[in-house]
């Protein structure tokens, strides 16, 4: 008889690496090929459209003078060649989702098997404890350079070719790329260590994102620019990694040395994940209460059991979108120099769009912007109920007696009202704020409107969603492939200037500027009246398919 | 402490109709994955007030039948009545009357056990506050803690609480007590007792054939997507086979076996390989004194085979009606081969 030996140490690290690989390989490669397209096609997009700087001038300066602009992307520095208006618009959107995809792999890779139990399986099999947490972060660290040295790389080939771009901007950006997406997903990997479950660090890993964004957003918004239209690098730029962009100025100033410190912060994030991980137990957070709770939970229909289940990330969401249209009202003094001011951009940028369809522009997106934001908490609420249909739950809601649709009706009313209160909420705020920054500037109706006129966007959205998870469940996630790829070109659409079919399909693209004189609304009649068709179609779906946790 | 059985409002609970007789029946049931049979041609009838017991090896479509009878999955052809309704166009009123534990208990993580009986009580409507904090009592159930720090054991226990105090007449248990420990499968089986003594009917899937044979009445036997046996117990057994040993001289011992072979049977010493565990010790050497054997024997060939043991002059015969656990064994390796 012969003796197995037992597997290496390394073995094992080998055969979990390809085991980590095998399950998320769709995930990995979705993110990687994304994000890279991006940075791909956007370089060609400005030459196109704007071969010559000069060309840019009045684009340059309008997007400057408009605040909303600065504070998602901070200032745009002179004189606007191609690489810097890359970095600022499709880096700052890369950089945003490459730290959403730094935490949301953190999570998976790091915790969910414990919460899931695979983990415990692959311990049991006589590997040391150390073996599945290296293979995990090994993906995890290489996913995040891999990001990185592939925008480094296509940057650098982009430069061979078009002359305003420069190999040192290529690589300083890769090298962002690489150092804000991994921060952040060491960031979401202590949060692991430190939240009672997957879902909880997440959460707090997103919160950690957020406060990032508005560390960034709020000094460049606020700050007085220099001669070359630069905001001052301040601290919050250096602890932000999202204000890391300014502190390395790609295609401007290439800082290099800045990488030493990010580096640094990098490596004190992964010991203290480790070192955290040796401290807790198996399967629970060291900030995790333990404490039991009497708490009841009465609730007597599958509505008021959605909207109880939903009220924690209702008021997650309604912070960020509630806050965010503060923070852009609040900001919405800085039009004023366009619309009051005598210099040569100003009287441009009136004569060409006219006072009102200044103010129009600036609320029309910040309102896309919340939009945004709302229609992924609507999504995400309806989406809900496959995964309790593949996690067990639904079965057990519906066999006390409930009706095939009634948690997806519930789910899909949870995410209309939740999402309308939310728009009201921030609608009221940037109402609110915006009048003591602007006076009567700001026209009450208006500001409002573009809030409550993107609703049915969420509920259009929110209404394919339904019919997702009853008709196609197993391919439900794709209605995420959608939101993204509405987002981005909600987002970059302006300069990337797609076919107009193809943005006539934004749902976020439909609200109408309030300004002119008669508004077109029956855009919006359509999208809400897909939202209502998917209820329609939905309910009949749900009852004729088996429920399955495939 | 049990109480006394509350009132059975359970067995006129409004969702039966005219003119059905059983809590359950199914005629016919085939379900189809793709190419895949899960369940083929398959029936099932369970009386009311009587506890069923659903038998069948890993695989064999019993969750796919309990599925099939809440209303989760719609059969590909066959008729099915549950309380009277067909639950794949009416699962709400149908699982309005059933009480079901599943296989793989699964509940919102979040919630602590309290708030997880809550839903599931205000979700259902008719529902007992009073027996429910009995059960808790009776099963020891820490309800103050989060549903994700939970044991398998204590995930179960949560839904068995909420299915023995929920008042419906018809109760669906998928090995309702593969996480439980001992203690807390006696109490399970006072509640199933106590369930049926107030008029309710359980369907109970298990694997654990000591809880069968102590609990059910009757049995259905499930193989490969299809029925193998069903009926009462008690003469499942007689009907089925009975357990044969004797004591047979050495020397006749070869010439037996050619004549039992004749009739396309075998009886075998206990220590060859055969699973039946053997009740006596080991005999005495081979060769000079007996030899002991056993066997299963089909209920007509019973007389037959006693007559060849009497002539070959074999001592000590024994002849008892098989055990669950050897009928559940004959039907499940002839599903291995």
């Amino acid at each position: 008889m012969s003796r197995a030996q037992p597997t290496s140490g390394s073995g094992q690290y080998r055969r979990l690496i390809r085991l980590v690989l095998r399950r998320h390989w769709l995930m990995l490669g979705a993110w990687l090929g994304g994000l890279l397209l991006l940075v791909v096609i956007t370089a060609p997009a400005y030459e196109t459209t704007y071969p010559e700087l000069s060309q840019r001038t009045f684009m340059v300066e309008s997007l400057r003078a408009n605040t909303a602009t600065t504070l998602l992307y901070g200032p745009l520095p002179d004189p606007g060649r191609l690489g810097q208006l890359l970095v600022w618009e499709t880096g700052t959107y890369v950089l945003v989702l490459g730290a959403l995809m730094g935490i949301l792999l953190a999570v998976a890779l790091v915790r969910r098997p414990e919460d899931e139990g695979t983990l415990e399986l692959i311990r049991s099999t006589g590997t040391a404890p150390w073996v599945p947490a290296a293979a995990a972060l090994t993906v995890l660290i290489g996913q995040c350079l891999t990001l990185g040295g592939g925008a480094g790389l296509i940057l650098w080939v982009q430069a061979q070719r078009i002359a305003e771009l420069t190999e040192s901007g290529a690589m300083a950006f890769g090298l962002l790329v690489s150092a804000v997406s991994l921060v952040f997903a060491l960031i979401a990997v202590v949060c692991c260590q430190l939240a009672a479950d997957a879902r909880t660090a997440r959460s707090w890993a997103l919160i950690v994102l957020a406060a990032a964004f508005l560390a960034r957003a709020v000094p460049d918004a606020t700050a007085t620019l220099d001669a070359s239209h630069r905001a001052p690098v301040t601290v919050l730029h250096w602890i932000s990694p999202l204000g890391w962009a300014q502190v390395v100025a790609p295609y401007t100033d290439d800082q290099m040395g800045p990488f030493l410190a990010f580096g640094a912060a990098a490596v004190v994030l992964l010991g203290a994940g480790l070192g955290l991980s040796a401290r807790r137990e198996y399967r629970s957070g060291l900030l995790a209460r333990t404490r039991g709770s009497s708490a009841r939970m009465r609730v007597r229909s599958p509505l008021a059991f959605a909207l109880r289940r939903g009220v924690g990330s209702w008021v997650g969401w309604t912070v960020a979108v509630v806050g965010l249209a503060a923070l852009f009202a609040g900001m919405s003094s800085g039009i004023l120099e366009l619309i009051e001011g005598s210099d040569a951009t100003a009287q441009i940028v009136q004569q060409m769009l006219g006072e009102g369809s200044v103010t129009s522009m600036f609320f029309r997106m910040t309102a896309m912007f919340g939009g945004i934001l709302r229609a992924i908490y609507a999504v995400g609420t309806v989406l809900r109920v496959r995964a309790d249909e593949r996690e067990g739950l639904l079965d057990v809601e519906l066999t006390t007696g409930r009706r095939r649709w009634e948690p997806l009706v519930a789910a899909l009313l949870t995410a209309a009202v939740g999402s309308l209160v939310m728009l009201l909420l921030a609608g009221g705020v940037t109402a609110l704020v915006a009048q003591g920054q602007l006076g009567d500037e700001a026209a009450l109706d208006e500001t409002l409107g573009y809030l409550v006129l993107q609703w049915p966007a969420a509920l259009c959205l929110a209404g394919l969603a339904t019919v997702m998870v009853a008709g196609l469940p197993r391919l439900s996630w794709l209605m995420w492939a959608l939101v993204t790829v509405s987002a981005t070109l909600a987002w970059l659409g302006g300069l990337l200037d797609p076919p107009q079919w193809l943005m006539d399909l934004v749902v976020f693209e439909h609200v109408p500027d309030l300004s002119v004189g008669e508004p077109e609304f029956w855009p919006l009649g359509v999208l809400a009246g897909i939202g209502v068709a998917g209820l329609l179609v939905a309910v009949p779906l749900m009852r004729r398919r088996d429920l399955s946790r495939a | 402490m049990t109480s006394k059985p509350s009132t059975p409002s359970a067995e006129h609970a409004g969702t039966e109709r005219l003119g059905t007789e059983h809590p359950v029946e199914v005629r016919g049931l085939t379900k189809r994955f793709g190419s895949f049979t899960a369940v083929e041609d398959f029936d099932l009838t369970v009386q009311a007030g009587t506890v069923h017991g659903f038998l069948g090896p890993n695989g064999a479509g019993k969750s796919t039948t309990m599925r099939v009878l809440l209303g989760l999955y719609r059969p590909s052809s066959g008729t099915v009545r549950v309380l009277g309704h067909d639950p794949a166009t009416h699962p709400a009123e149908a699982t309005r009357g059933i009480s079901s534990v599943p296989g793989d208990v699964s509940l919102w993580p979040n919630l602590t056990g309290r708030q997880a009986l809550d839903v599931l009580a205000g979700l259902r409507g008719r529902y007992s506050h009073r027996r429910e904090a009995e059960l808790i009592e009776r099963f020891a159930l820490d309800t103050t803690k989060k549903v994700r720090s939970y044991s398998t054991g204590n995930r179960q226990k949560v839904m068995l609480v909420a299915a023995f105090a929920a008042e419906a007449p018809l109760l669906l248990l998928d090995e309702p007590t593969a996480g439980l420990d001992p203690l807390m499968e006696i109490e399970f089986g006072r509640c199933v007792r106590e369930a049926v003594g107030q008029g309710r009917t359980v369907l109970l899937s298990s694997h654990l054939l000591a809880e069968v044979e102590e609990l059910c009445t009757e049995v259905t036997i499930i193989r490969d997507g299809r029925l193998v046996e069903s009926g009462h117990l008690e003469q499942m057994r007689h009907l089925a086979a009975s357990s044969v040993t004797a004591s047979v001289p050495a020397a006749r011992a070869e010439e037996l076996s050619a004549r039992l072979a004749e009739r396309g049977l075998r009886l075998a010493r206990p220590d060859d390989g055969l699973s039946a565990p053997s009740t006596a010790p080991a005999p005495s050497a081979e060769g000079q004194g007996e030899v002991r054997l056993r066997g299963s024997v089909d209920r007509e060939q019973v007389t037959g085979v006693l007559g060849l043991l009497a002539e070959s002059g074999a001592q000590d015969i024994t002849c008892t009606p098989a055990s669950l656990e050897e009928l559940f064994l004959r039907h499940y390796e002839v599903g291995a081969r």
